[in-house]
């Protein structure tokens, strides 16, 4: 059976009070797996996922998680990668464990290995390659004991060769953590157990490998 | 806020810090030029003060009682007798009221003797000196009352002496005469700053007046002068405030998208503003130092290279500096509570901005 990690139901948003960014919207998300979300650009994926986030409050409806500390164990990973330019990768990467509660430099090390950027640690983000700032976001993302990463279009800046290398990444990470994945590329498709279709605010469908 | 976050912040300050000094380059100028500027005006306001109080302490009684005064005391350096009243003067045809000093042994008196000593005649300020164009050794004729008789003697001047207050070298005569009858016990304290503690322990059955109270307008222009340094070192940290409160909301607006990514870490934001708080508090304190170290050595450079005052408007011959450590002291704690007070103003009005947006603009 699986473990339900987050419920979101009946979950509608407005930015001006007149139209709906979403409307209604229902899904439930569970552990330890790929999910993706699908839909037009303006249909309402990226705010769904900060909402999910903590980062956009007043909206109706509920968003209930089922993992300890609520928001802290939640993750971010975006297009644009959003590493914090100031700081080495290392620190980016500290920050993100100091603020989730942990501090274990091995922890950093051992899953920058994994991800073949550990001579990468100690560069400031603008010294990588887009490719290796993708990696250095997703290793901020999964340190300190993240249990969902939530990604708004993650493969988007990447070539076709990277983009099969981050999901191959994300499965082998899923193992242990939920992705949820906001995107247009078909290849995401592929890796997700779960696929959910938004169209004008609203899940149109869903498809379950399981189904 | 956890220790942990706390150290978040930390690394981030220390970061933004790193690699965005000049976000904050002209706070940090204009912070040190202010904490410059209070340091050199406040020690000019404080040296006139010093060696005005100085030169009363120094030359005056630090307290006055009419009458005998034969206790000793351990805060007391020593008691004397002496008279003091008005009296004229002609030499050379020239005449001049004055105030006549005449005194019992005492040493008192001896730190302002320029020239000469008290033991063969009188002495005379230099600056009567040069007014009568009087010397060592000049006979002047000295007219006084003794209640109602007046009295006429001829004095020999036996020495000069310079207190550094205009009017005392100008009209006083200082004369050692252990013959006559004296109304006055002058007391002088290990500690002059504080004769009324001393007035109020121990004259409580005398009539006593100390020197702040015979010097009243005086001790009240030297509070003013406090007010004064005060004020401007006010006003000067209040403009620079106002400086720092523009550089953190440059910091703030050129940042936004950096703030949106520590909102996605996890980070509330009052815990974000708390990394642009402390951020100006590193940098008020540097530019503090900064301002310190100039303001000191260029106070230090004022008291070498003595620069000349018109004699005609001030009686020092130099521009008098003293550095007081308790204005230092003030300045510090105002800077921080100023730039403390801004940044947690501006942090807090404009940190509210859509994070969405701010994350998902590209560079």
């Amino acid at each position: 059976m699986m473990n339900k990690l987050l419920d979101v139901e009946k979950l509608s948003y407005s930015y001006d009070n007149i139209n709906n960014v979403l409307n209604d919207v229902d899904l439930t998300i569970y552990k330890n797996q790929i999910i993706s979300l699908y839909g037009p650009s303006g249909s309402g994926k990226s705010t769904l996922l900060f909402i999910i986030g903590n980062l956009i409050k007043n909206y109706t409806g509920s968003v209930k998680s089922y993992f300890n500390n609520d928001f802290d164990k939640i993750g971010f990973i975006f297009q644009n990668f959003n590493l914090l330019k100031e700081l080495t990768v290392f620190e980016n990467c500290k920050v993100a464990q100091n603020i989730r509660g942990l501090e274990n430099k091995n922890e950093i090390i051992e899953f920058s290995e994994m991800m073949g950027i550990k001579d990468l640690l100690d560069r400031y983000p603008s010294q990588l390659s887009t490719g290796q700032m993708q990696r250095a976001a997703i290793l901020r993302a999964v340190v300190g004991g993240t249990e969902l990463i939530l990604c708004d279009e993650p493969t988007a800046a990447l070539d076709s060769e990277n983009k099969e290398n981050i999901m191959q990444l994300m499965q082998k990470l899923s193992s242990n953590r939920t992705f949820f994945i906001a995107s247009h590329d078909e290849i995401i498709k592929k890796y997700s157990e779960t696929s959910y279709y938004i169209v004008d605010g609203k899940i149109k469908g869903m498809e379950n490998d399981n189904n | 806020m956890t220790k942990l976050k706390n150290k978040a912040v930390n690394t981030i300050v220390k970061g933004f810090l790193k690699k965005s000094k000049r976000n904050f380059r002209f706070a940090m100028i204009s912070m040190t030029i202010a904490v410059w500027g209070i340091i050199v005006i406040t020690s000019i306001i404080n040296g006139f003060d010093r060696i005005l109080v100085e030169s009363i302490v120094n030359f005056f009684p630090h307290i006055i009682v009419s009458g005998e005064f034969n206790e000793e005391h351990n805060d007391a350096e020593e008691t004397f007798k002496f008279n003091y009243g008005g009296a004229m003067l002609s030499f050379r045809g020239k005449v001049e009221f004055i105030q006549l000093i005449e005194f019992d042994e005492s040493e008192f008196f001896s730190n302002t003797l320029i020239k000469g000593n008290f033991d063969d005649g009188i002495v005379i300020g230099k600056d009567l000196a040069e007014k009568l164009n009087a010397e060592i050794g000049s006979t002047i004729a000295v007219f006084k009352a003794k209640g109602i008789i007046p009295i006429f003697r001829n004095y020999k001047v036996s020495g000069i002496f310079q207190s550094g207050v205009y009017s005392f070298d100008s009209n006083i005569i200082l004369f050692k005469n252990v013959d006559d009858e004296k109304e006055f016990s002058g007391i002088i304290l290990k500690n002059p700053y504080k004769p009324e503690i001393f007035k109020k322990k121990n004259l409580k059955g005398y009539n006593a007046i100390t020197w702040k109270e015979s010097n009243e307008v005086l001790t009240q222009a030297l509070e003013v002068d406090s007010l004064i340094a005060f004020i401007v070192t006010f006003f000067i940290v209040l403009m620079s405030g106002f400086s720092i409160s523009n550089s953190i909301t440059f910091s703030i607006l050129t940042r936004k998208r950096e703030i949106g990514i520590i909102r996605s870490l996890g980070l509330k934001t009052g815990e974000i503003s708390k990394i642009f708080i402390r951020e100006t508090l590193i940098i008020s304190i540097l530019s503090f130092f900064a301002g310190f170290f100039t303001g000191f050595f260029t106070v230090k450079l004022l008291d070498f290279i003595k620069i000349p005052l018109p004699k005609g408007i001030f009686y020092l011959e130099y521009l008098p500096v003293n550095m007081n450590w308790i204005n230092v002291i003030i300045a510090l704690m105002l800077n921080i509570s100023i730039a403390f007070i801004f940044s947690l103003i501006t942090t807090r009005n404009i940190l509210k901005f859509d994070v969405m947006e701010a994350l998902r603009d590209d560079e």
